[in-house]
């Protein structure tokens, strides 16, 4: 009896709190096959753009670049941007960091919205694109901070 | 600009900035005209020194603080750098206004001139974006809180008047705005706001789409070139490229900002920081109810068997068998 009742406790508050946000690791890309830092980041921003995500700011000297993640709240069906920090170590190792509103950063994990949660892994998923064998396009110039486009 | 922001209600700063960004976009806005005659050395030094001394009471706010002030705002960042510029684009306007028909100016007063010429170029580029991309919730927004407050134009105009008198700018120029946001205001009345947007902006469109940047080699050339700017009326005012850009922040800086910057809550289900506790609670309530209905119930039957025990005793002692 006290055992069922635990279980529907907790299957009742998983039901009311779990489903809106969901905790998650940092997200981490790296180079392989000793690709140089500067080429895998311009592999990054040059596979953002391929994937249509509209960058809010680019610092290529600094390897960070940030980006504006558009998506649906399936439960409201509204449509709204959070915005994603990139930023790369000199060693090749990319952090993918959430932001905006509903996100709590920690240093071990992220307490996010699940619709931003799922947009972040298709990001990191994006970012798994081969290196093309000419070498991707140059960063190009340095983009100062300009808001996400409402959708 | 010195004065304190913290007297500013978020609110009324918000209607104000859309309104002032409508109105510093009207190419009605610095129709004005110029003291004629020729400018002396002493007059020279002088308006130099009102053009330093204004932008200095501008750039000398730390960056960041007008933003701390406009949280509850979508982008306040964004609103301050839109704040800043308009600010020193008044102060640049209004010295531009003084000599506007000088045949020739004192070469620290023009050197000058010429190096914040792209802060018009900039200011005038993005107040044009900004009305050009108002979506159209934003307009009927803006109508609303013109019909709900109709004093709303005199209020901004009052505010921008008390900050242009703050940076030194002169009684003219203040007179002339006051009068374009006269004049904006009774064509809003008249029609919309959003008809206003639209008709500024397209004039703006069609002359900027005329003519290309000249070489502006003498003081008049320069100044033409100031007040095509402001005034929407000669050449590149939105053509992309022609004005050199304007010197980047630093990068860690910018960085700071963007990981910082708080954006609105767009879905209605993240809108309330209490909803999940709420959710929480409504769901914690019926077991609560259970348990302690349960003990009630119990607790009642006992009390009752009790009752019923003592109304049918006769007095007699009690013995156990």
């Amino acid at each position: 009896m006290t055992r069922s009742a635990a279980w529907l406790l907790v299957a009742a508050l998983c039901a009311g709190g779990c489903a809106s946000t969901i905790t998650t690791q940092p997200q981490l890309v790296a180079s392989s096959g000793g690709v140089d830092p500067d080429t895998y980041f311009a592999h990054l921003v040059w596979t953002l753009r391929l994937r249509g995500y509209e960058i809010a700011l680019l610092q290529p000297e600094q390897r960070r670049v940030g980006v504006c993640a558009h998506f649906q709240d399936p439960e409201t069906a509204q449509r709204g941007a959070h915005r994603v920090a990139v930023i790369c170590s000199p060693i090749g190792r990319c952090h993918i960091v959430p932001l905006g509103p509903k996100v709590e950063r920690e240093p071990t994990r992220y307490h996010l919205p699940r619709p931003f949660a799922d947009e972040l892994q298709a990001m990191r998923r994006s970012m798994d694109l081969p290196l093309s064998p000419g070498g991707p396009p140059p960063v190009g110039e340095r983009v100062a901070h300009r808001p996400c486009q409402a959708q | 600009m010195t004065g304190p922001p913290e007297a500013l209600d978020r609110r009324a700063f918000l209607r104000r900035s859309l309104v002032t960004g409508a109105l510093a976009a009207a190419p009605s806005l610095a129709g004005c005209g110029a003291a004629p005659g020729m400018l002396g050395a002493a007059d020279g030094r002088a308006l130099l020194e009102r053009l330093e001394r204004g932008l200095g009471r501008v750039r000398d706010v730390p960056r960041g603080r007008v933003a701390r002030e406009l949280r509850g705002m979508a982008r306040p960042q964004l609103a301050e750098d839109v704040l800043r510029h308009t600010l020193e684009s008044f102060v640049i306007a209004d010295v531009a206004q003084s000599v506007h028909r000088a045949p020739r100016l004192p070469a620290a007063l023009e050197a000058r001139l010429r190096r914040e010429l792209p802060v018009l170029a900039r200011t005038s580029d993005v107040h044009q974006a900004l009305l050009r991309s108002m979506p159209p919730r934003a307009r009927r927004g803006l109508d609303a809180e013109l019909r709900a407050d109709p004093s709303l134009p005199s209020d901004v105009a009052a505010w921008v008047d008390a900050h242009a008198a703050e940076l030194g700018t002169s009684h003219a120029g203040r007179a002339k705005l006051r009068l374009a946001v006269r004049d904006v205001d009774a064509r809003m009345r008249r029609q919309s706001a959003s008809a206003v947007i639209d008709d500024c902006v397209g004039k703006v469109e069609q002359v900027s789409a005329r003519a290309g940047l000249q070489a502006t080699p003498s003081a008049g050339a320069l100044m033409s070139a100031i007040w095509n700017q402001i005034e929407g009326a000669g050449h590149g005012l939105t053509a992309p490229g022609r004005a050199p850009p304007l010197p980047l922040p630093d990068p860690d800086v910018e960085w700071a900002q963007f990981l910082d910057d708080h954006d609105r809550i767009w879905s209605a289900r993240w809108a309330s920081p209490g909803d999940e506790e709420v959710e929480i609670g409504a769901i914690l309530m019926p077991f609560g109810a259970i348990t302690c209905g349960l003990l009630l119930i119990v607790g009642l039957i006992v009390l009752v068997a009790g009752a019923i025990q003592n109304a049918t005793w006769d007095g007699s002692p009690r013995f156990d068998p």
